[in-house]
């Protein structure tokens, strides 16, 4: 056996190995759960959808390296092997004086093939989310007695985008990449009464409502990443989307909606400011109005911005790997409003890499980077916090 | 390198396996907001006489005999229109008897012994809520002298079946034979013995003798007492050694004693009877409307306007009948009983058609009480699923059968008791309703 055969051999031991603890994980659809802000439209956009992103506070896009990012597709050009790529997140949400709700997101998972100078992939990435429910018990008064009842609503759904694309280097310091798919995914909303059999009598039998709309609608990404100089990236994409259409399902009443989508512009940089220091700073914006009108939601913000920026140390080692790590602030406006209000989300990020088998700089073999985020959530009538870990794998083999 | 690459890589494998793991209970955020329920909701309760959802009002009866019931009865009214007289055949004697003859120590069969007496012991149930009238109680004892059935004996008839029909010579037992009357008193004893002559227990003591029995008969008006239990106890000496005197004793089984009721409990005009023995039945159809009266508030505007009953909108629906005092009052239960509405399979064949299971699984416990003179009280059968079944089929159709739509209201066993439950029936103040509690809302929608 050859050197070159070895990382082949661990790379497609460990793309096994990872592929089958995937098909063990919920699919995007099961395992959403969300901020109560998520009641909000077409609910909650996924963040950034991988660790080194979220450990540097980014919006996904202008890293250094080589990546597989579905809104930098540019990014991709660099990478010189085929690999997967994915991402999985564990959270909690504690609103203020309620209970802390636990959940677990897939937001991202990747697969890339370089082949004749150019570079292709598919992405299959989280874009928003919804997982809530909300509770009442009303008094129904029947005028000779009263009636107790319990309502509960709950809303669920992720819509997720399919692309497929394709990235290749311009010049040495250029790299453009685009990609093409489609939204998919559903929105689930179920309503469901029970009257006290106390005061109503034995038998009773509940009222129950449910809807099922499933989403459908074209999605395009197009990137490029420029090396400025050998210590400074810049990456831009723009995120465009024609209208979702949620179409009911057979047993649900009502006609189909399009909800136009907004499309989404992202910059980001990565500067490398002292030997071994990193810093990240980047930037997102897109109008939702259109969104937010057709979802009914008339006191959204309109447009939002995101943005976040962060230092990462990569001369940390450990076992004689190299363990990057990184400290980040993000902040971002949500899309749609909450009880009336809009909202925006900070925090404050960290995490670490661990560069397990490289075969050069650009070209990692098996990488891990696990982000940290303790951050909060605020309007001007609902504050919650949460914890997020997002742990992303990548491997890559000849 | 390669230790380290594959080592390096199988790790984050695992670690990626864990977490997988890790994410297998989520927890949806709740909020206790309703403002977060984007569904509007109406539940509003209807309540619908008898004639908005049931036609086909009728009573039968002779569901089961009083020959079933493990109690017997001893009733006169207060104005004597009413009496309950059981009719006890106590077990005939033994074919043969096994004696020692004189000198002998191995016994023989003795087929020719003689009757020379007996006696009859009965214990009554003391228990204060069971007994009317004051005390002491005075009973008549007497043998009956005419073949009876013990399955169909009623107050008219000694037999009463398929295969004939017999008379008494007089209502209430035919002709008798006194044997004794007696006082019966609960402070002093809980039971009492009197003696048989030699001619009524050598008659009682022949198998095939149809016509042996005792019945009891109370003499005082007003007073009514229910029997525990009773046994007979024969004298009887050997023909094969006379100076051997031998006793056989007995109690009559279940179906070996019936009671005769001198009238059965007031139906007719008005008057929905369940229960009693032989038992009725009040049965009807449901014919469930297209829509109801909404509630003002679902109404557009000042006028009145109307919701359609669909299944999904029936949160519940609950028949209610209206308790009324049974006639006679001797008729009223003592105990608790069972109500069941059933499904009629076979409306054409009433009133023998079958019934199917139970609308109401575990049946509605009723307290006697309800149907004393002053006991009136609403007695509600909820009846959701059975309501639900009705409108979606109405509404859907199909191929399936449809579920049956006529229901009996009857007792849970048939007979529990003589006691007899009478409601107020349709056309009358009080007749039967139907409560219906609806939900209506537009459902889930986007946005």
């Amino acid at each position: 056996m050859t050197d070159t055969a070895i990382p082949r051999l661990s790379a497609l031991a460990a793309t096994v190995v990872l592929a089958a603890a995937l098909l063990l994980l919920p699919t995007a659809h099961e395992a959403e759960a969300q901020s109560l802000l998520s009641a909000g439209g077409l609910g909650m956009p996924t963040d950034a959808p991988d660790a080194r992103s979220r450990m540097l506070g980014g919006v996904g896009i202008g890293m250094s390296g080589s990546h597989l990012l579905p809104h930098d597709p540019a990014a991709a050009g660099r990478v010189g092997l085929p690999g997967i790529s994915a991402t999985m997140e564990i959270g909690t949400e504690t609103p203020e004086g309620g209970e802390r709700a636990r959940r677990t997101l897939f937001p991202s998972i990747g697969v890339i093939y370089p082949h004749g100078g150019n570079v292709f992939f598919a992405t299959f990435s989280g874009a928003l989310n919804q997982e809530w429910e909300a509770t009442a018990q009303p008094v129904i008064d029947f005028g000779d007695r009263e009636v107790r009842a319990l309502d509960v609503f709950r809303g669920r759904g992720g819509i997720s985008a399919a692309r497929l694309g394709m990235a290749r280097p311009v010049t040495d310091r250029i790299s453009v990449g685009a990609s093409i798919g489609s939204h998919v995914g559903s929105i689930e909303r179920d309503f469901r009464r029970d009257l006290n059999p106390s005061d109503v009598g034995t038998g009773v039998e509940p009222f129950t409502s449910e809807g099922i709309w499933r989403a459908r609608g074209l999605t395009a990404v197009g990137g490029v990443s420029i090396d400025v100089s050998s210590v400074l990236r810049v990456a831009g994409s723009v995120t465009w989307s024609d209208d979702l259409e949620l179409s009911p399902s057979e047993d649900t009443d009502g006609e189909s909606l399009r909800v136009p989508m907004p499309t989404e512009l992202r910059v980001g940089s990565y500067a490398t400011v002292a030997p071994g220091l990193g810093f990240a700073l980047s930037l997102q914006t897109a109008d939702w109005t259109g969104a937010a009108g057709a979802m009914g939601d008339e006191a959204a913000p309109g447009r939002v911005w995101q943005w976040g920026a962060g230092l990462e140390w990569m001369n940390f080692s450990w076992l004689e790997r190299q363990f990057p790590v990184a400290l980040g602030y993000r902040q971002r406006d949500l899309p749609f409003s909450f009880l009336g209000d809009a909202a925006t989300e900070r925090a404050f990020t960290g995490g670490f890499g661990a560069y397990l088998s490289d075969l050069d700089e650009v070209n990692p073999l098996a990488r891990l980077h696990l982000g940290l985020e303790v951050g909060s959530r605020t309007s001007d009538n609902w504050e919650e916090s949460f914890f997020r870990t997002t742990v992303t794998l990548r491997l890559s083999g000849g | 390198m390669k230790s380290r690459a594959s080592g390096g890589a199988l790790g984050a494998a695992l670690l990626a396996g864990f977490l997988a793991l890790q994410s297998c209970t989520d927890e949806v955020p709740t909020s206790t907001d309703p403002a977060l329920i984007p569904v509007e909701v109406e539940t509003f309760e209807v309540l619908l006489p008898f004639g908005d959802f049931a036609d086909g009002f009728r009573i039968d009866g002779g569901y089961g005999t009083p020959s079933s019931l493990s109690t017997n009865r001893i009733i006169l009214s207060e104005d004597e229109t009413f009496e309950v007289r059981p009719v006890l055949r106590y077990p005939s004697g033994p074919a043969v008897v096994q004696v020692f003859p004189p000198g002998e120590t191995q016994t023989v069969p003795d087929s020719n012994y003689v009757t020379t007496g007996g006696r009859v012991t009965i214990t009554f149930d003391t228990a204060s809520h069971r007994l009317e009238g004051l005390p002491p109680y005075e009973i008549e004892a007497a043998s009956v002298l005419e073949g009876w059935h013990t399955i169909t004996a009623s107050w008219t008839h000694a037999v009463d079946s398929i295969g004939g029909v017999v008379p008494w010579s007089e209502p209430g037992g035919g002709a008798v034979r006194h044997l004794e009357t007696f006082l019966f008193d609960p402070s002093d004893s809980t039971s009492v013995t009197f003696e048989l002559d030699s001619l009524t227990a050598s008659e009682w003591i022949v198998t095939e003798n149809l016509a042996r029995g005792l019945r009891l008969r109370m003499t005082e008006p007003g007073k009514a007492i229910r029997i525990s239990s009773t046994s007979v106890e024969y004298d009887l000496v050997s023909e094969v050694d006379p100076d051997t005197a031998l006793t056989f004793s007995g109690s009559p089984v279940t179906s070996a004693s019936t009671m005769l009721l001198s009238r059965p409990a007031d139906g007719g005009e008005g008057r929905m009877l369940v229960g009693g023995a032989p038992s009725h039945r009040s049965t009807f159809r449901f014919q469930l409307p297209d829509s109801v009266d909404a509630p003002s508030a679902l109404c557009p505007g000042d006028g009145p306007c109307r919701v359609e009953v669909t299944a999904e909108r029936v949160l519940f629906a609950g028949v209610n009948f209206t308790t009324m005092p049974t006639s006679p009052a001797a008729l009223v239960p003592r105990d608790s009983l069972i109500l069941d509405m059933r499904p009629v399979l076979a409306p054409d064949r009433l009133p023998r058609s079958p019934l199917g299971t139970p609308v109401l699984p575990e049946g509605r416990i009723v307290g006697g009480e309800q149907f004393d003179e002053d006991g009136e009280a609403i007695i509600e059968i909820p009846a959701t699923r059975l309501v639900r079944d009705l409108v979606r089929h109405a509404r859907q159709g199909g191929d399936d059968d449809p579920p049956p739509s006529t229901v009996s209201l009857i007792s849970a066993a048939e007979p529990s008791g003589i006691g007899v439950a009478t409601f107020r029936g349709p056309g009358t103040q009080g007749a039967p309703f139907l409560r219906i509690i609806m939900t209506t809302s537009d459902g889930v929608t986007l946005p």
